[in-house]
């Protein structure tokens, strides 16, 4: 069932429900309290025809004591002479209101009518339940009428006679009939008024659920790129802020997904095609010296260049095993001198820097480094190896350490070809190789800078590169300063 | 004669296919990188260029769609082997893929094939005593006809195009059978020897001891 219609019923089940309740006890209660009048009325006109009878009664018991001896009189009451004195007694009274006579009835001790003024035929059911003294009243319904029927006993002659009254209360029971009638099409009335309202409410508050939805679908689908949905204050825009927070922190996360799937997939293509050069080469010149008739000197010049070639995927498996292991290994860091540091690194730069004529600087400020020496001495000699490979003629590299005001910052600078700028950011790319012949001639994997920047990250470290092409290279490492024995 | 150019930017491959591609008798020029084959591709006819993808300056791609009106015949010779590559490759217009590493037979065959499509092979092969016409599949010695049956031609034609290349039994089996040599089988010898005996070739086609077969003659 739809939230509308969810809405819809509950509100006008628990609304007419509570109307309906309402209606019904008001109704109730007037009808009540307009009976209990109408009650007293009758009870009052009881009274008072019972009292007009009781004194004409009283009248003619003496009348006709005087006229006869007491004894006699007594004895000479016959139940039927009583009735009929009653009846002759009855005929005198007319108890008027302003609705007319009240009507009334007369019946015997042995419960048969004697008089009655009103052509309604009753039982006599009420009379016989009456005790001496006491007075009763029911409300009877009578050819679609209602009537209050009032009774008392009245002692005459020494018998028992009742006085029923009646009134008609008919009208009572219509008002609440028309009451119950207008309550009725007032029920009707909210259905309509109350759908009305409530599609609108139930619109109003449905419409952001179905923008949700709609792109939660969206979403389930593959479109990652949604516009933000409006956010409310009630609890759907709660719901719709944590749906904005979570489509927008899915979309960061799939773009990272799609860009280390990209790099994977990258990293696979260039990896195949780094073991595939070489075992192209190792198989083809296997092939050749296996199916051919060769001389010696191409016996020599094949099987060196399958030797080569196996070198090459020694190499490349190596760097491979490397950084794998960089990748998977927790390390260690350690307190270490800056001066101490870079006199190991210069130790073993400084004669193949001499062997190619490069003036070397080095210009270190005292710190105390927090870092894996071997790994960072890794970095510096790959950087400087780089530079040097980078320099024609008339080199120079600086090699410098700085501190600065939340860490220390080294820096190798070179005056050699320089980097192109498209190429900086591919340079920390496995297997990226700016120039290849050159690179592969001089036994370059691709895996160097990779190598580095993994370092790096390990040392929670920046670098940066910055390269004018033909003037030079210079890459800062920025080491944040860290608490000693911090296990990174 | 027929031109091929290889570009390849790893000097050892690119001498690998030209060493194999001369011997089988074209005449081969290298060029190491795309800007330099886009120059000798201007400069010159080319029957056939083998091309490599991943090249600097100017990729294999880049490269195919700069040859494709000029209508030569180009095969792709890399390391890319996903499905996705090849028909990349073929659907840029390659007419045919082989993956590194690949065997030096397969080199011959697919450049031996692709021209052939091309018409531009001789339709007449003719070797020591013999002329092969490649169309009509006829085989003759003078005005004789040899008749051979399917699979001993293919064996002939097998032993022409790999001259002076000894021939491994199992390359053998699979080249003609197309399946996976179980080894240990008699057929290829039998069919060899069928062979040899039908072309009177015996000092042409000599059994290498433990391997297999060589088509020796003089280039």
């Amino acid at each position: 069932m739809k939230l509308f219609w969810k809405f819809f019923f509950s509100t006008s089940i628990i609304s007419l429900f509570m109307f309906g309740l309402g209606s019904s006890i008001m109704i109730n209660t007037l009808f009540q309290s307009s009976l209990k009048q109408e009650i007293n009325y009758s009870f009052n006109e009881n009274d008072i025809l019972q009292t007009a009878l009781n004194n004409e009664l009283t009248r003619i018991y003496q009348n006709s004591n005087t006229s006869n001896t007491g004894k006699e009189a007594v004895s000479s009451f016959t139940s039927e002479s009583a009735d009929n004195l009653i009846i002759n007694a009855l005929t005198q009274i007319a108890i008027s209101t302003s609705n007319g006579s009240i009507p009334f009835q007369i019946s015997n001790s042995n419960y048969i009518t004697v008089y009655t003024t009103s052509s309604l035929n009753y039982d006599n059911k009420l009379i016989k339940l009456l005790d001496n003294g006491t007075r009763a009243y029911e409300v009877t319904s009578l050819d679609n009428r209602y009537y209050i029927r009032v009774a008392c006993p009245i002692l005459f002659a020494g018998e028992n006679y009742y006085l029923e009254t009646y009134k008609d209360i008919t009208a009572l029971f219509q008002i609440r009939e028309n009451q119950f009638q207008i309550f009725f099409y007032s029920v009707i009335g909210i259905i309509g008024f109350s759908f009305i309202l409530i599609f609108f409410v139930a619109y109003w508050l449905t419409k952001p659920l179905k923008e949700l939805a709609n792109s939660a679908i969206r979403i389930s689908k593959g479109d990652y790129d949604l516009p933000v949905l409006q956010e409310g204050y009630d609890e759907i825009g709660l719901l719709t802020r944590a749906f904005n927070q979570m489509s927008t922190s899915l979309r960061q996360t799939m773009t990272e997904l799609e860009a280390s799937a990209l790099r994977q997939e990258n990293f696979i293509a260039s990896f195949a095609h780094e073991l595939k050069t070489p075992m192209t080469s190792i198989i083809g010149y296997a092939d050749m010296l296996r199916s051919k008739k060769v001389s010696q000197e191409q016996l020599i010049l094949y099987s060196n260049n399958i030797f080569k070639e196996g070198k090459r995927l020694e190499a490349l498996s190596f760097k491979l095993m490397e950084l794998i292991v960089l990748k998977k290994h927790e390390f260690q860091m350690r307190t270490v001198s800056a001066s101490h540091f870079f006199e190991t690194v210069q130790s073993v730069i400084t004669p193949i820097l001499k062997r190619d004529k490069i003036e070397f600087i080095t210009k270190v400020a005292e710190m105390n480094l927090q870092l894996e020496p071997d790994l960072m001495k890794t970095v510096c000699l790959n950087l400087l190896d780089n530079a040097r490979k980078s320099i024609d003629v008339n080199g120079r590299i600086h090699f410098l350490g700085n501190v600065e005001k939340d860490g220390y910052c080294i820096t190798i600078a070179d005056n050699g070809k320089g980097i192109e700028s498209d190429e900086i950011s591919k340079i920390t790319e496995a297997f990226y190789m700016s120039d290849k012949s050159r690179s592969r001639a001089t036994g370059s994997v691709g895996l160097g800078l990779t190598i580095c920047s993994q370092i790096i990250e390990i040392h929670h470290a920046k670098m940066l590169i910055e390269s004018v092409p033909g003037k030079g290279t210079c890459i800062y490492i920025h080491l944040k300063e860290s608490k000693p024995n911090e296990n990174i | 004669m027929i031109n091929i150019l290889i570009v390849e930017d790893e000097k050892n491959i690119s001498d690998l296919i030209k060493i194999n591609l001369m011997e089988a008798g074209y005449h081969c020029v290298c060029a190491y990188d795309g800007k330099q084959a886009a120059d000798l591709i201007e400069q010159n006819n080319w029957d056939l260029i083998l091309l490599d993808i991943m090249l600097p300056k100017i990729n294999g791609y880049e490269l195919i769609e700069y040859i494709k009106p000029l209508d030569i015949s180009v095969i792709f010779i890399t390391a890319k082997a996903s499905v996705t590559d090849i028909v990349k490759g073929l659907k840029l217009g390659a007419d045919d893929y082989l993956t590194k590493p690949f065997e030096i037979i397969e080199l011959l065959a697919r450049v031996e094939s692709v021209l052939r499509r091309d018409k531009k092979n001789n339709r007449i092969l003719e070797v020591a005593d013999i002329s092969i016409d490649t169309f009509s599949r006829l085989v003759k010695r003078g005005e004789d006809t040899i008749t051979l049956t399917l699979k001993e031609y293919e064996l002939l034609l097998l032993f022409i195009r790999s001259k002076n290349i000894a021939l491994f039994r199992e390359q053998i089996y699979e080249k003609i059978w197309g399946d996976d040599y179980m080894g240990d089988s008699r057929t290829v010898d039998l069919h060899v020897q069928r062979l040899r005996k039908k072309m009177g070739w015996e000092k042409y086609i000599t059994a290498v001891y433990k391997i297999g077969y060589r088509f020796e003659v003089k280039p």
